[in-house]
């Protein structure tokens, strides 16, 4: 088999099958306490994410002198915030913090000759810190576990598909394995019909954050693409009965509930696959 | 007698011709020069490629070449494999990332003669952020008067470097990991 499909399976594979034994483990053994449940799960998956990080780029940098040589560090400190924002620490201050780290990632080198590089700051930082708080108190509260990460999964699975497409192998493999261990995740909690908390949720809008913005910035990714996948979990609370919070992953409307998170990500795809140059063959 | 002897020697000057005098700068003239490299693809074929705009000055000291110095300058975002899709990738965060890493260098930090043609140069070559000494074979190619009378001096260096060395990993070994860096140089005395 072509060495680049090995080496891409294996990159998605082995992390996806790493949480998948050990989110079993932690589903069943924590599954009547949901804050511990949250807590593992959510460093169950930085923990997936790193390894296939390193998987993709072939090992860790330190100290990072790149964007995205920064992806496995935040996995680790954002999953470490989500652990202690799940224990006491306020959600709105810490998750300020995390959103100007985060953006100050990709443009702080920029700030000293180009005034613009403040603006992206800010604007970023808004934007990361309204998703933040709209995905662990609105999504988390009104969703099933298996929903929730669901529709993480699809956006980031597609994530993967469309970086590739902007020209960026490694990135897209590394979304794609992120989508895999999200499915993972959403197969496990809708077998044990848990929720996965608000660590989960919160690992995964840093890191697709950054997998984002290096796809627009440094690789051919078109920001409208970025845009649809980014919003496209948003959709599960369309339709969704305010007064009824917590529906069941085993209703039959599960899939249909998904629709409007499954459209935009359909339509993400389609963007991209109409918005990018074709991708060359090295 | 003092003018007999001073027109002798003024004699021999003149007869010498343009020679490289005691530590004479260079500055590169890119117009005739060149930075190619080569990397393998899928173990079946190489592929070339160059870097269209780059800069540099040497300074050659022909009573102690240990005191000659190179300064090399590439813009990444120049590279050309005469593919532009594939220039699109390599420019990408695969690869060199120009957004964030526009130049690759190399500073001599010593120079060793090895013959008359031939001489070693090693020095600090940076790419991608990425630090790490490397060391060019340097071949003496000639020198002399160039068409507007300006004094050139040519060479050619070639290297071969590791590009994991450097953070560029992807689609290794699909896409070899060893590349062939040949830098072609003319240079025009200051």
């Amino acid at each position: 088999m072509n060495q680049l499909v090995v080496q891409s399976l294996q990159g998605v594979g082995l992390p996806s099958l790493a949480v998948l034994i050990a989110s079993a483990v932690w589903f069943a053994v924590f599954r009547k306490h949901p804050r511990v449940r949250a807590i593992g799960i959510g460093l169950i998956f930085a923990g997936g994410i790193i390894w296939a990080y390193l998987l993709a780029f072939g090992g860790l940098a330190f100290p990072p002198r790149e964007s995205g040589q920064w992806i496995p560090y935040l996995a680790g400190v954002v999953a470490l915030v989500g652990c202690l924002q799940a224990i006491r620490l306020g959600r709105r201050v810490s998750n300020l913090v995390l959103s100007l780290g985060t953006a100050l990632i990709f443009f702080c080198s920029q700030i000293s000759g180009n005034p613009l590089a403040l603006v992206w700051i800010i604007g970023v930082t808004i934007a990361l810190f309204l998703s933040a708080i709209l995905l662990q108190q609105l999504i988390e509260d009104r969703c099933s576990g298996a929903e929730l990460s669901l529709s993480l999964a699809l956006s980031a699975g597609a994530g993967g598909i469309v970086i590739f497409l902007g020209g960026s192998a490694v990135l897209g493999q590394l979304s794609g394995s992120i989508g895999a261990i999200l499915g993972v995740i959403a197969v496990l909690a809708f077998f044990f019909n848990v929720t996965v908390g608000a660590v989960l949720p919160l690992v995964y809008l840093f890191i697709f954050a950054c997998l984002l913005l290096s796809g627009c910035l440094f690789a051919q990714l078109p920001w409208l693409t970025a845009v649809l996948l980014w919003i496209a979990p948003w959709g599960l609370v369309i339709g969704q009965r305010v007064d009824h919070p917590q529906i069941s992953s085993r209703t039959k409307d599960l899939l249909i509930r998904m629709l409007s998170v499954i459209a935009l990500v359909a339509i993400a795809i389609g963007s991209a696959f109409l918005l990018t140059p074709p991708s060359s063959e090295l | 007698m003092k003018k007999h002897y001073l027109s002798i020697l003024l004699s021999i000057l003149a007869f010498a011709g343009p020679t490289v005098a005691h530590a004479d700068s260079f500055k590169i003239d890119p117009f005739h020069s060149t930075v190619i490299f080569k990397v393998g693809h899928f173990g079946v074929g190489n592929v070339y490629g160059r870097f269209d705009t780059f800069s540099g000055t040497f300074t050659l000291d022909q009573n102690d070449p240990s005191k000659d110095a190179v300064n090399v300058e590439i813009k990444t975002d120049s590279v050309d494999t005469n593919a532009p899709k594939r220039d699109t990738d390599i420019k990408g965060p695969d690869f060199l990332n120009t957004a964030q890493f526009s130049t690759a260098t190399f500073k001599s930090t010593s120079v060793k003669k090895i013959d008359d043609k031939t001489y070693e140069v090693t020095g600090d070559f940076t790419l991608r952020g990425v630090t790490k000494p490397l060391t060019l074979n340097v071949q003496a190619i000639g020198s002399g008067p160039g068409p507007k009378g300006e004094f050139r001096s040519g060479w050619e260096a070639t290297t071969t470097l590791k590009r994991s060395d450097f953070e560029v990993k992807a689609l290794v070994p699909a896409v070899s990991d060893e590349v062939s860096l040949r830098i072609a140089a003319e240079g025009i005395k200051q």
